[in-house]
């Protein structure tokens, strides 16, 4: 591109370039702001500012910033928005911040609805987060600031939301639902990337305080008790150990020793971070490099190295189970963005550097996911729109046969999303339907369409009706008794996204693309369903929930409560905890946030080590009635302290409540006391945002209260009776006295 | 300033923070707050990144102060 074309001839010029607005840019920046430039940039705003790529959203960002210098750029600012283009708002925009008018500019920015996509999304969200800031609109920028960081692609972006993340901390505590200290230990160096594991887990609202290993020293940081990572105390440790360090030449002699040597390794580790500092693990697998002088040979021969680290990564897999550790995929991240793309020789060779800066956004948004599912934060259940998200068309005008659901592309396009909903229903996701249409018409496409995979059955709950959709969300979230931010809602229509983002941020809405055959690849990539376990509790969670309704209904007929209960025939089991059933204890104790009474969060290895101890108490709770099998929906721990038991978790899933299982459960623990010699119980009650439920649990119990918080949590204590009470109503067996 | 200088100004001022930031050849690690060795390869990412491409690592090893990275730009800015 030649500095001296003549700018009048610029339009025929820029017609022909792929990318006519940084053409234009790179033209005006050459010469100078005569009139004819003058003209040229609103022109050019209007006649291609419909669609613009990220490079293209820096260079008008940068132009305006310098431009802005020369006099009287707020009002070409006003005149430029009057374009109404996407990047005439985003440049007027970029104006308006230069010169300090952080209100206007954050409007232009919020006028731009039209880039909803990918990284130009980031860097709109992040722009509207910086504005927001400095007009002092400190609530909208966090909002903002989330959604940007939930859209960055690049590692440029999360840098600069890094630091405004920072900048903004300087003037209020952002709003966030746990925080942890997290420890990045590995190979190579992992400064590059494991501060922006900062931004990524705001984007799940989540804080943390990072501490990031040194180069290869995580076998020492990890044994030495004097270490830094021992004074951090890490409530999580992240080993990000790469391929690069595991020593592997081309060809293994002794295949099956060297992968039994580095699980071996793995696990002691594993062992002592879960023994001396009670954290959480997360253990990266190992990708398998595409070039290798053996070429195929290196998967087909048994120590080649294709063969020896897919081998070490299976077992990997085992190995974690056993541990209680969860194991980052970074083969299948790898293979995800393109193994080319995912690594970076030669920055590897001269900075050690792993993976590629490239792929640090989607490796920071795994990890992100995986530290919210060891909080507890994994989204419970998926909304769908039905008009558009679940088949083309419109029920409601286009009828059974007119709607696109299976025989074409554009219909098996739909039915494959059905699949993949249904594989989400099958793992304990419950669906439910939230669509503005007629109940009727929009049953029958589950009911009678020939083509259709999910059926009326599949979803939990169903609402099809002309009210607002935010109302049906809380609806949807109060019948299936889960918080309103587990929720996670599809609908194909972006007004409706934006407008469900206003009313209920604290609803997940993904961005969805254009196309329907992309539907399932949008949402895997937001990682919301991304946990710790699978249990076959959640595999028959979305059974249970009919199981309730057939419950619910049965209530209704029922005039007492003791009429009620015993019509249910229930058997309650209280067990003592035992390694079959760790990981559901595990998951329960981390997620469970209604009937708690301390929401005291624990590991794996914490769970463990209470069961090795001759002084701690331990019951999980299982339920059966005529129903169903709800499965293990209880548990209670508490320590001997002299010559009492202090309880220390006590919780129930909210499906099994009002069942008086309660009380089952305490006079468990009463009869293990009295049995142990221990003359009184203590209870305590510390309260959370969910827990109101459990303020009175103790009092209703008759226990005396013997303490009192400025938070309104509460000590009591009850004398351990003499004896028990029979119990009519349900059938208990009790096998934890017996340890 | 040619574009290519521009953008790479554009760059330092980006990544260290400070708009005012003005690129002389002769600068190195010592003249621009937080410029370490840790930042330079992050610098050298964000160049990637700008300017679409990928360094050898014989560019890397010669990409030293603002002139060198000049110098390297030069030659493959053009030859793209």
């Amino acid at each position: 591109m030649t500095s001296t074309a003549p700018l009048a001839h610029a339009p025929v010029f820029l017609d022909s370039l792929d990318d006519p607005i940084r053409g234009a840019l790179a033209l005006l920046s050459s010469n100078g702001a005569g009139e004819a430039a003058v003209l040229l940039l609103p022109d050019v705003l209007s006649r291609y500012g419909s669609r613009m790529g990220p490079k293209t959203m820096q260079a008008l960002a940068r132009h305006a910033k310098s431009a802005a210098r020369t006099g009287d750029a707020a009002v070409r600012a006003e005149r430029i928005r009057a374009i109404a283009s996407p990047a005439a708002h985003w440049y007027a925009a970029a104006t308006l911040e230069s010169v300090g008018d952080f209100q206007a500019a954050a409007e232009a920015l919020d006028a731009m609805d039209d880039v909803s996509w990918g990284e130009e999304r980031a860097l709109r969200l992040e722009a509207l987060a910086r504005n927001r800031l400095c007009a002092g609109q400190v609530t909208r920028a966090w909002l903002s600031l989330r959604y940007a960081a939930q859209a960055a692609q690049t590692w440029q972006t999360l840098v600069s939301l890094d630091r405004l993340l920072t900048q903004a901390r300087q003037s209020a505590e952002p709003p966030v639902k746990a925080t942890r200290r997290i420890a990045v230990l590995g190979s190579g160096v992992l400064d590059f990337w494991a501060g922006l594991l900062r931004p990524a887990l705001f984007g799940y609202d989540i804080g943390c305080e990072i501490l990031t290993g040194e180069y290869d020293q995580y076998q020492q940081e990890i044994l030495d008790p004097s270490s830094q990572l021992a004074k951090f105390r890490p409530e999580i440790v992240v080993l990000a150990v790469n391929w690069h360090s595991l020593g592997l030449s081309g060809e293994t002699a002794e295949p099956a020793d060297t992968v039994r040597n580095l699980i071996d390794g793995m696990t002691a580790l594993w062992r002592t971070c879960q023994q001396r500092y009670g954290a959480a693990v997360i253990q990266m697998n190992f990708e398998i490099p595409e070039v290798d002088p053996l070429g195929r040979l290196s998967g087909a021969s048994p120590g080649g190295r294709a063969r020896v680290i897919q081998q070490l990564n299976l077992e990997l897999w085992d190995a974690a189970q056993q541990a209680g550790v969860a194991v980052l995929d970074v083969e299948q991240l790898a293979a995800a963005t393109g193994k080319r793309s995912w690594s970076n020789p030669g920055m590897w060779i001269a900075a050690k550097q792993y993976p590629a800066a490239d792929a640090v956004p989607l490796l920071t948004r795994n990890l992100a996911a995986l530290v919210r599912a060891v909080c507890g934060l994994t989204s419970k259940c998926v909304v769908v729109d039905l008009d558009g998200t679940l088949w083309g068309g419109v029920i409601g005008e286009d009828g059974l046969s007119g709607i696109r659901l299976g025989g074409d592309a554009e219909g098996e396009a739909y039915t494959a999303f059905h699949e993949y909903l249904l594989g989400l229903r099958r793992r304990g996701i419950p669906l439910a339907v939230c669509s503005k249409n007629n109940d009727d018409d929009a049953r029958s496409v589950f009911r009678q369409h020939p083509e259709t995979v999910l059926k009326e059955d599949d979803f939990a709950v169903f609402l099809a009706n002309w009210e607002p959709k935010p109302d049906n969300l809380r609806r949807i979230a109060a019948r299936l008794n889960v918080g309103i931010d587990s929720l996670v809602f599809l609908d194909d229509n972006p007004v409706e996204r934006n407008l469900v983002r206003r009313e209920l941020p604290e609803v997940a809405v993904p961005e969805l693309p254009d196309d329907p055959a992309r539907y399932a690849e949008a949402l895997h990539a937001t990682y919301l369903f991304e946990s710790l376990s699978l249990t076959d509790e959640d595999r028959r969670r979305a059974d249970a929930y009919r199981e309730n309704e057939q419950r619910t209904e049965l209530a209704a007929g029922s005039t007492n409560l003791d009429e009620y209960l015993a019509s249910l025939r229930m058997k309650v089991d209280l067990c003592p905890f035992d390694q079959p059933n760790l990981p559901r204890i595990v998951q329960l104790i981390n997620k469970t946030n209604q009937f708690t009474l301390t929401t005291r969060r624990t590991t794996a290895s914490e769970v463990s080590a209470w069961m090795e101890n001759p002084a701690c108490y331990t019951q999980f709770m299982r339920l059966h009635d005529r129903f169903g099998d709800s499965g293990l929906t209880g548990v209670m721990t508490a320590v001997r302290e002299g010559e009492t038991f202090r309880i220390v978790n006590w919780l129930m899933s909210c499906r099994v409540l009002g069942r008086r299982i309660e009380n089952l459960m305490l006079a468990s623990l009463m009869r293990h006391a009295r049995r142990a010699g221990a003359a009184a119980v203590i209870g305590e009650y510390l309260p959370t945002a969910k827990n109101g439920q459990t303020a009175d649990l103790f009092d209703r119990f008759g226990f005396e209260r013997i303490g009192e918080r400025e938070d309104g949590g509460r000590l009591y204590r009850a004398a351990v009776p003499a004896d028990d009470e029979p119990v009519t109503w349900c059938e208990v067996t009790d096998t934890t006295a017996a340890g | 300033m040619n574009p290519t200088d521009q953008r790479l100004q554009a760059v330092f001022r980006e990544f260290f923070n400070d708009d005012s930031l003005e690129l002389l050849d002769g600068m190195t690690f010592s003249d621009i707050r937080g410029w370490d060795s840790l930042a330079h390869m992050n610098l050298i990412n964000a160049l990637e990144a700008e300017f679409g491409l990928k360094f050898s690592v014989r560019e890397l090893m010669k990409m030293k102060n603002v002139g060198t990275i000049r110098q390297v730009l030069a030659a493959k800015v053009s030859a793209a």
